[in-house]
């Protein structure tokens, strides 16, 4: 996956722990316990929580994603680098 | 008294014409866009179709109907009705599982024709041409088709036996069954709900359900118009989105009535925040129906909690059971009411047997039948049980529908049964208990189905998934299991494995690899896996797996032959139980 230039793994980083928060919230779990190289599948979201969660992270970046968005980018590193990179795209674009 | 449903909605736009709307929410963005049609627009919508449909030879077979947007759907679902045409509601397939589903019921029903929308039409142009359906199937989008002038319409020839649509939502992928509901049995059941529900032409309504399912279909799209209210709604997925939509609209709204299956309400329990909550005034509820899926007492408790300073009544759940093979509501608790619990003892109930036990399961019950006659019955030996006495639920009345589509042995053996020459009779396939006062509480199930978020499921078509994952699995025997946690149902795979052909992954690989497939492709919770060598999983002596005993083998810890588990903490939990228990 192309990396956007202008984010780097320190942009990355307060995502992956929001996203995990978030994971952990609702999959009833202590937060120490995502793994986030784990696909979500596994961490216990399935297709109810991923839509809740896709809406989460709508309001949190002001973004408007597909549904799928969790499907294609199963895990929460990669589905950070995602955000940071459609966050940045929306900054530039308004 | 109208004798077809298309007469009955005609008189209720002749009498409230534009005094009456259904407004659905869409999606545009981030944003909810309200847009209302009244019932003069739904019946002059209607009418055009119907002329069009008419023209269609095509449409002398059932007509499938794909459509993302509900109030899409319902213009033509009245159009199929108002042309005597059989519709057959679907969820637009949105991967391969889903586009094979939909293909096998396509088949099933013998459709030749798909009404849909101009931006699903092209995409499901190349899904029916890569299903080798291209030869037989014409695709119609209604949204962009030239409209037929309305007042050409003529009401066909209808009555009670008629058939109105099928409803698809039992059956495995490979062998798709399709209720057949007449008329008359639409005219039963709505009029059983609107008792139940003790609506009238004050109410407005409000949900979200998806419309190919019978509860959103009937509870939620055909209810209103036939008692004559008003329906605020919007699509499952803009609810999930954002659960606090729901609330925001019955706020709105000042909406009477509400429903949804259990897991949604749990949502609302646990997942809108204090601040989301803030300002929201929920005292017009009336009724909160829970339907669809086994019924939580936590989660009833949860959201009464939760609810109560923002206006929820104490009594606004009505907790219901039903299903497709019965149009839609068999039972239901009385409005007004809180839920009546039941605590029993959870060994004596898995022995089906009641026997009321201050810490232990808590059952609640659904309620009353209404519009049927409920019996319960001892599935071994067909006779009648007593109040207390678990055994299978049977319904019979004029709700209970006509059969399944071309299945006529399926038809006799569930939808004919008598009880001491008395019938026909519904065989339920659940199982559940009356107490004296007649209320019903369900307590589990006969049949191998899987409930899962208010979807049916059959371990069948989860297993032949598990089997083509891997050299190691196929060919090899599994079953897949519904565990019930108090809370969920969570899935559990027991599967054997030909560990020579495991070659490029360890056991604990080929568990996530089963994990992880289970989850995406049928959209549950990653499963609990068991893996065992060769033999473990039960067999009858003609090969086919058995189910009960393997669940009765994992809840006491004799599994054979296990190689490698990964079992949920909330499951292991089960088994811990089964084996602490005094022998």
């Amino acid at each position: 996956m192309r990396i956007p230039e202008q984010s780097t793994p320190r942009d990355h980083a307060p995502v992956i722990d929001w996203l995990a928060g978030r994971v952990a919230f609702h999959t009833e779990q202590p937060v120490r316990e995502i793994d986030p190289h784990l696909p979500l599948a596994e961490l216990g979201i399935e297709s109810v929580s991923a839509v809740s969660l896709c809406g989460e992270i709508e309001d949190r970046w002001n973004l408007e994603l597909d549904p799928t968005v969790v499907f294609d980018y199963p895990t929460i590193a990669e589905m950070a680098v995602f955000v940071v990179g459609e966050a940045a795209r929306y900054r530039t674009a308004s | 008294m109208p004798t077809d449903f298309v007469s009955h909605v005609r008189a209720q736009v002749a009498t409230y014409g534009d005094d009456r709307y259904y407004t659905y929410h869409r999606e545009v963005g981030r944003e909810l866009v309200a847009e209302e049609v009244t019932y003069r627009d739904l019946d002059r919508d209607a009418r055009a179709l119907a002329v069009w449909l008419s023209t269609r030879p095509e449409a002398e077979h059932p007509v499938m109907l794909l459509y993302v947007d509900g109030i899409d759907f319902l213009r033509a679902f009245l159009g199929c009705l108002y042309a005597g045409v059989v519709a057959v509601p679907a969820p637009v397939p949105h991967d391969v599982r889903s586009m094979q589903r939909v293909a096998t019921m396509f088949a099933d029903a013998d459709a030749r024709l798909v009404l849909t929308t101009a931006a699903v039409a092209e995409p499901l142009d190349t899904w029916i041409r890569d299903s080798g359906l291209a030869g037989t199937v014409s695709v119609a989008a209604t949204d962009t088709t030239e409209p037929a002038d309305p007042d050409d319409w003529r009401l066909p020839d209808l009555d009670g036996d008629t058939l109105a649509f099928l409803q698809y939502t039992s059956g495995s992928t490979s062998e798709p069954k399709g209720v057949m509901v007449t008329h008359g049995n639409l005219l039963h059941n709505a009029a059983a709900m609107t008792r139940a529900n003790g609506a009238d032409d004050t109410v407005t309504g409000a949900g979200w359900l998806p419309h190919f399912h019978d509860m959103g279909l009937i509870g939620m799209l055909l209810l209103p118009i036939y008692f004559g209210g008003n329906l605020v709604f919007m699509s499952p997925m803009s609810f999930l989105k954002r659960p606090v939509r729901w609330l925001q609209l019955i706020d709105r709204y000042r909406a009477d009535m509400t429903l949804g299956p259990n897991f949604a309400y749990d949502l609302v329990a646990r997942r809108i925040s204090d601040d989301q909550l803030a300002g929201l005034d929920l005292s017009s509820v009336r009724v909160a129906l829970n339907g669809a899926e086994p019924i939580r007492p936590r989660t009833l408790d949860a959201v009464t909690d939760r609810l109560a300073p923002f206006g929820f009544p104490a009594g606004a759940f009505l907790t219901a059971y039903g299903m497709a093979e019965v149009t839609l509501l068999a039972t239901a608790s009385e409005v007004g009411c809180a839920p009546r619990y039941l605590d029993v003892d959870a060994d004596a109930l898995e022995r089906h047997e009641l026997t009321p036990s201050a810490g232990g399961v808590r059952l609640v019950s659904s309620g009353r039948p209404f519009g049927c006659d409920i019996r319960i019955v001892d599935p071994h030996t067909g006779r009648e049980l007593p109040h207390g006495r678990v055994g299978e639920i049977w319904i019979s009345g004029g709700s209970v529908a006509a059969g399944y589509w071309n299945r006529p042995d399926e038809t006799e053996e569930k939808f004919r049964a008598t009880l001491a020459g008395d019938g026909p009779y519904l065989r339920t396939g659940d199982l559940g208990v009356t107490d004296d006062d007649g209320h019903l509480y369900v307590t589990g199930r006969l049949k191998d189905l899987l409930i899962v978020n208010g979807r049916n499921l059959y371990p069948q078509d989860v297993e032949e998934a598990v089997r083509e994952l891997h050299p190691a699995l196929t060919g090899a025997a599994g079953v897949v299991l519904s565990m019930d946690t108090g809370q969920h149902e969570r899935l559990l795979v027991i599967h054997e494995v030909k560990t020579a052909l495991i070659d490029d992954l360890t056991l604990p690989g080929l568990a996530r690899r089963i994990r992880l497939a289970v989850a995406r492709d049928f959209d549950v919770h990653a499963p609990s896996v068991v893996l065992v060598d060769r033999h473990g999983v039960h067999r009858t002596t003609s090969g086919k797996v058995q189910r009960r005993s393997m669940r009765a083998s994992f809840l006491q810890s004799r599994v054979d032959a296990v190689l490698h588990e990964e079992i949920d903490p909330t499951v292991q939990r089960l088994r811990a139980t089964a084996v602490a228990a005094p022998a």
